[in-house]
């Protein structure tokens, strides 16, 4: 609706948050048994299931495989229930499509793919509840899984959405933001090296103001970073304390 | 990283109910803006500058709830109470139940400094929200979390403030009265009797208010006839329905308005863009300004204008008026919701007294009252003391209109004065117009320096460093009318010794003294701009700064931002200077003396006008004089030099007839005169334009989507119809395509039998012409920017900083684009942009007040002239031609009006041979070019462009302003008449005039008639009698005509 007030005089979103928060991300590792590596990620609202298997023999065609890297291959599904209306198709419409295809380019870039030639690996994700930045949460969960499997990376794949609202740049846009008509910028990197792995930009933004929303964008990465190598530290101490435990 | 913490709301959403989850982020450092805020919160704004905009000096904060802050806005609005939070909660709520134009009035109390309130996040702070439980009412909800939040703040301040919140809810109070000490809970009417008990106006504002409520509820909501808003949306977007403003027409109050289409390109379909609402039905209860969403009738209703001239007297209105007396049919749609209220305040008075003795209303308290503009209509009010206020202007608001009522219901605010007097007319107007005017509060005025005899202001020697020092080395002088204190715009001119010219502009550094975000920043920009009536003057910064320390008076030093061209002999600009001078102006001339310089006058008459000059040996005075004469030459060459330039680019040279009322002591209308055109007129005015066009250059480069520009679109063709079907009538062709075109065209359109021919042609022009505005670069794209009237790409106004806000704006953004201002401190573009329409809009209303008021001195200039005063016949200009009349210019008043030519019985006016004037009955016929009137005396024709006489009366109104009407005399030109009849006219005015001339010089040194009458005389007085050769002659005349008797 028109009236509502995305960001205040005071500088408080519509959620509370300042331009620069990002919402609350809560993570968990290894909630598979069954899948090489898993991870649930929530991003405030958004939440999203991470599932990866192999690396594995190819399968399905041969055709696709490539004698010197590995074939990653990704399918993104959206939960019927994870809108505010219920979903007709949870995958293989075209925005799931396309939001495949985005995944697959990004991992393609960050995993060693060289490592294992003729071979494959799976990356599922699934969006549970949906409420802005899908695509964010999706890469932080594929990186969580793909860290839990044991493939080996070049560094984290952390993704950030930013967007410029009322002369502002603000950092992880959620849903009301994000269907309020202002420019979106989707930004994934390699934060160590500051490299960018995806960057996509929905509608319109003054040449002037990208740089601005970049900065925001990126700030926002390493922050999500910080929080991804924590869960990753923690959940590794746990589990070295657990097989400590069960040793003795 | 940050202590946020995640809880949960369920809201709905329109259309389909959802539920749908939202986060809510609660947080520690949530600022409380409180200068007395001990544990350090962050009070800053977006842009990082410290905020506590609480006010200091008040003895508690007022803390409205809900439903006192949406029903009873109206009184927080009023100046005298600051220092009010607003809850978030409550905001929230205002939003959601007030409408956008509520809350929209809130934030204005929130964003104005004077008003030291705040809004207080309260929903984001962690110990104030408190969430809402399940079941709970939402009202339960709302006082809970307000009161919490109050219980929070006072603590937050350890109990130094005390807190009063103020509510309507008769629990609220029972429930939370007595909990905490000096947190007080009571209602606006306790409130007012507590703290404000010499507020009546306050006091009688909400009993008004509290009656209008209660009818509210007892009468029900039941707005039945409108859409809901997500049909209405869904229809804008399918094109069923269209968006635009409701316009009404002054003339035809009662049937006709006009939707103009919003957002419509000026281009395409030029015809369909206005839509026309016939009736009142249609209207649906909508008042002129509204924003309507409208639905297009089909074809077989559309109908076309009226073209008849509407009696406004006429009580009933014949319905039967058939279809010969309309223009083509156009759009007719009827009005299917409101987008957006825009009611103010309403200039009314009550119904005269025969109908009301007997009208039953009087017992209920009820009256209806009549607005002022005619195209309001008749507003019911509740009020006890409808008997006291009975021959008085009264200020009403609406509150709201049913769907089952005839007419609005509104409640009284306050009264004005006797209807009559010239004090309550004025006051009306500026009502009216929405222009508030008083007197500077002192702790504005404090912020100034003071300049006074025993502790004078000075430049400090700092501040001169800073500057370029153009005191010893430039020849600068000022001119403007006679008499004027505001000086903002000074004039150089030399000759560089490479021989190249240097033209200087120096402005006024008005932004020295007018920080942003002072309070005399705050107050200009509330105001944007001086307002000048037709008696008297409303200025928009302080005496102080606009009359003495601001003001480039002769022989001081004073302040100055200064343009300066270096120019090549040809007059080609070879580099150009932007900076901040100190300056000392030589000469304060007006313009009647500089053109007499030009012109040549002789060595004492220039002495004994220009004071600068007193004193001095006569070799002195003479080589001063020689530099004065080169100097004023030179810019006058330099002038006509840009100006070709500028014409043959396409400027208009366009005309708007200004009349000045002339004032006695008494403050009596003498003389209603015409504004003289000189040649230095057009030179100064040159200057500045090419002053402003480089200024809008410089920053436009430096910000290019910050800067504030004025541009002024293209006018719509048909707008132009009038004046190319007027031209056809005379045999010339107008073309209207470009402003090139426009102004070659109409260079040709001359007839030389009739000067005023081309000024009509040219007037009617400039009212084509739609207004120029101010906008903020980064809001439009570039090819906008242009200046249609004067043939510039990009234009400005950068030479009246004392009088004009915008001016003060773009001084900042020069000043920040040549590094000597922080640019930090420039409005973004959305600020800006809101800002340069709220200037526009006070500049709209300045120009029509001004008008307004020129139009109530026109009337009682003519209310005390006796009937067949020679006065009051006038030759006329028929310009427009109407079923049943004329509309008439009269070039010797600047006035406008219809001529009857069938009255209200249906008999036609005929000229009789002899010079008679007779109704009979007879019809009118109307074609392109004439009007024919066929009687049973014969057939007269009227034919646009053509010369007729008329009588001018005054037409007085009760309830609306007087009226100044055009009778028809005589078909025939004023001159043509008998030689003995035009020799009365001219003896009168000759020996009128001559009576004047007599006290005129007698009353220079009258003092004690007014403190303001010395500078009302100085500025709209004309030149002594002594100086005048005009003077001289007229008295040999009158010499003459004494002989004759």
């Amino acid at each position: 609706m028109a009236g509502l007030e995305l960001l205040s005089d005071q500088g408080f979103r519509i959620d509370g948050r300042r331009p620069h928060e990002l919402r609350r991300i809560q993570c968990r590792m290894g909630v598979f048994g069954q899948a090489e590596g898993s991870a649930y990620v929530e991003q405030g609202n958004t939440k999203v299931l991470a599932a990866v298997y192999g690396p594995h023999e190819i399968r399905g065609s041969r055709g696709k495989m490539q004698p010197d890297k590995v074939l990653i291959n990704c399918q993104y599904s959206m939960a019927t229930f994870s809108t505010g209306e219920r979903k007709r198709r949870p995958r293989g419409d075209r925005k799931s499509q396309e939001m495949t295809k985005h995944l697959q380019q990004t991992f393609e870039a960050a995993v060693l793919t060289h490592l294992y030639p003729r071979s494959q690996i799976d990356i599922f994700v699934e969006v549970l509840q949906s409420d802005g930045g899908n695509y964010c949460a999706s890469v932080n969960a594929a990186t969580l899984a793909i860290i839990d499997a044991g493939i080996p990376m070049k560094d984290y794949v952390c993704a950030c959405s930013a967007s410029y609202i009322e002369d502002n740049p603000v950092v992880d846009i959620n849903y009301l933001e994000e269907s309020s008509g202002s420019a979106e910028l989707i930004m994934a990197m390699l934060p160590k090296s500051e490299q960018i792995v995806l960057l996509q930009m929905n509608s319109r933004l003054h040449e002037d103001n990208l740089s601005k929303v970049m900065d925001m964008a990126t700030q926002g990465c390493k922050d999500v970073h910080s929080i991804l190598d924590t869960a990753v530290r923690e959940h590794l101490t746990s589990s070295i304390a657990l097989q400590d435990s069960s040793v003795t | 990283m940050q202590k946020t913490q995640k809880l949960l709301r369920v809201k709905n959403k329109l259309g389909r109910t959802l539920c749908v989850v939202r986060e809510h982020y609660i947080r520690e450092d949530v600022p409380c803006h409180s200068p007395l805020c001990l544990a350090g919160c962050q009070n800053l704004n977006t842009t990082g500058k410290t905020n506590n905009s609480l006010a200091q000096d008040v003895i508690h904060y007022m803390v409205p709830d809900a439903d006192v802050a949406r029903d009873y806005l109206e009184i927080l609005e009023m100046p005298e109470f600051r220092g009010i939070v607003f809850m978030q909660t409550v905001v929230n709520n205002v939003q959601s139940v007030g409408g956008r134009r509520c809350h929209q009035r809130l934030k204005n109390i929130v964003k104005d400094g004077r008003k030291g309130s705040c809004v207080f996040y309260n929903e984001y702070q962690q110990y104030c929200y408190c969430a809402r439980e399940p079941g709970e009412p939402l009202k339960k909800w709302l006082v809970r979390s307000t009161y919490g939040a109050v219980e929070w703040y006072f603590n937050h301040l350890a109990g130094t403030m005390p807190l009063v919140i103020i509510t309507q809810d008769p629990q609220m109070i029972a429930e939370y009265s007595a909990k905490t000490i000096n947190i007080f809970v009571m209602t606006m009417e306790d409130y007012l009797s507590t703290f404000w008990p010499n507020l009546t106006a306050a006091l009688t504002l909400v009993e008004s208010l509290t009656a209008a409520l209660k009818e509210k509820e007892a009468e029900g909501q039941g707005y039945s006839g409108y859409l809901p808003a997500e049909v209405l949306e869904a229809g804008i977007k399918a094109g069923r329905f269209v968006r635009g403003c409701l316009q009404v027409n002054r003339h035809n109050a009662q049937n006709e308005a006009f939707v103009r289409r919003e957002g419509m390109g000026s281009k395409k379909d030029d015809r369909e863009s206005d839509i026309l609402i016939f009736g009142m039905t249609a209207r649906n209860r909508s008042i002129h300004g509204d924003i309507v969403v409208v639905e297009i009738l089909p074809r077989n209703k559309w109908k076309g204008k009226c073209l008849a001239i509407k009696e406004e007297e006429q009580g009933l209105k014949k319905e039967e008026e058939s279809n010969e007396q309309q223009s083509v049919v156009m759009t007719t749609g009827q009005v299917v919701g409101i987008e957006q209220r825009n009611w103010k305040d309403y200039v009314a008075s009550f119904q005269a007294q025969e109908q009301d003795g007997s009208n039953s209303q009087m017992h209920s308290g009820k009256h209806l009252v009549i607005p002022y503009d005619y195209r309001i209509p008749k507003i019911r009010i509740s009020t006890s003391q409808a008997e006291a206020l009975k021959d008085h202007r009264i200020v009403v608001r609406i509150d709201s209109w049913d769907s089952d009522s005839q007419y609005p219901n509104g409640h009284f605010v306050r009264k004005l004065g006797k209807i009559g007097d010239l004090e309550t007319e004025i006051a009306a107007l500026l009502v009216q117009n929405n222009i508030s005017v008083g007197a500077f509060p002192d702790n504005q005025l404090k912020e100034l320096p003071s300049n006074s005899p025993e502790n004078p202001w000075c430049m400090t020697e700092a501040e001169i460093s800073r500057r370029r020092d153009l005191r010893t080395t430039h020849l600068v002088f000022s001119i403007d009318p006679k008499g004027c204190e505001d000086v903002d715009d000074t004039l150089s001119v030399r000759t560089l010794e490479n021989g190249n010219i240097e033209l200087g502009v120096h402005i006024a550094d008005v932004t020295h003294f007018v920080k942003p975000g002072s309070l005399n920043d705050l107050e200009a920009q509330a105001r944007s701009t001086s307002v000048y009536l037709a008696d008297r003057r409303y200025d928009m910064l302080p005496a102080i700064l606009s009359a003495d320390l601001c003001s480039l008076l002769g022989s001081v030093d004073r302040y100055a931002v200064s343009v300066i061209w270096e120019l090549s002999p040809s007059y080609e600009v070879l580099d150009v200077w932007y900076g901040r001078t100190v300056i000392r102006s030589s000469y304060k001339l007006f313009y009647e003396m500089a053109q007499a310089i030009h012109d040549g006058a002789s060595i004492s008459e220039i002495v004994q006008e220009v004071p600068e000059l007193q004193g001095l040996d006569n070799s002195e005075v003479e080589k001063r004089i020689q530099e004065l004469h080169w100097a004023i030459d030179k810019l006058m060459d330099i002038a006509r030099q840009l100006r070709s330039r500028r014409l043959h680019s396409g400027g208009l040279e366009l005309e708007g007839v200004e009349v000045k009322v002339q004032l006695d002591d008494t403050k009596q209308i003498e003389k209603l005169i015409m504004k003289q055109p000189l040649e230095i007129h057009e030179t100064i005015a040159e200057c500045m334009i090419y002053a402003n066009h480089w200024v809008a250059k410089k920053i436009v480069d430096s910000f290019p989507s910050q800067s504030l520009l004025r541009h002024h679109p293209l006018p719509r063709q048909e707008d132009f119809e009038n004046l190319v079907n007027c031209a056809k009538a005379k045999g010339f062709d107008v073309q209207t395509h470009s402003n090139k075109a426009l102004a070659e065209s109409l260079d040709k359109c001359v007839d030389p039998q009739d000067p005023s021919v081309n000024k009509l042609l040219r007037t009617l022009a400039t009212q084509a012409m739609s207004n120029a505005q101010y906008f903020s670069t980064g809001s439009l794209p570039r090819d906008q920017f242009f200046h249609y009237g004067l043939a510039l790409d990009k234009y400005t106004h950068f030479t009246s900083p004392i009088r004009r806000y915008a001016d003060i704006l773009v001084h900042r953004t020069l000043l920040a684009a040549l590094g000597q201002e922080d640019a930090s401190c420039l409005m973004s573009n959305k600020d800006l942009e809101e800002l340069a329409h709220h200037i526009n809009d006070k500049h709209r209303a300045a120009q029509y007040a001004e008008r307004e008021s020129q139009e109530l001195f026109q009337a009682l200039y003519f209310k005390n002239r006796p009937e067949k005063d020679s006065y009051c016949i006038a030759d006329a200009v028929i310009f427009q031609l109407r079923a049943n009349g004329v509309m008439v210019f009269v070039p010797k008043y600047g006035m406008r009006g219809p001529v009857y030519l069938k009255n209200k019985e249906g008999l036609v006016a005929h000229v009789s041979s002899e010079g008679q004037l007779e109704w009979t009955s007879g019809n009118l016929t109307r074609s392109e070019y004439q009007v024919l009137v066929n009687s049973c005396l014969g057939t007269q024709s009227y034919k646009l462009l053509s010369h007729i006489t008329v009588c001018i009366s005054v037409q007085t109104s009760h309830a609306h302003a007087s009226s100044v009407k055009f009778d028809l005399v005589n078909n025939c030109p004023l001159i043509t008449e008998t030689a003995e009849g035009e020799a009365i006219v001219k003896r009168t005015d000759m020996i009128k005039d001559v009576q004047e001339a007599a006290p005129d010089s007698a009353e220079s040194d009258v003092g004690e008639l007014g403190p303001n009458f010395q500078q009302l005389r100085a500025q709209y007085g004309q030149t002594p009698s002594d100086h005048s050769l005009y003077h001289l002659l007229l008295s040999f005349k009158e010499d003459s005509l004494k002989l004759d008797t």
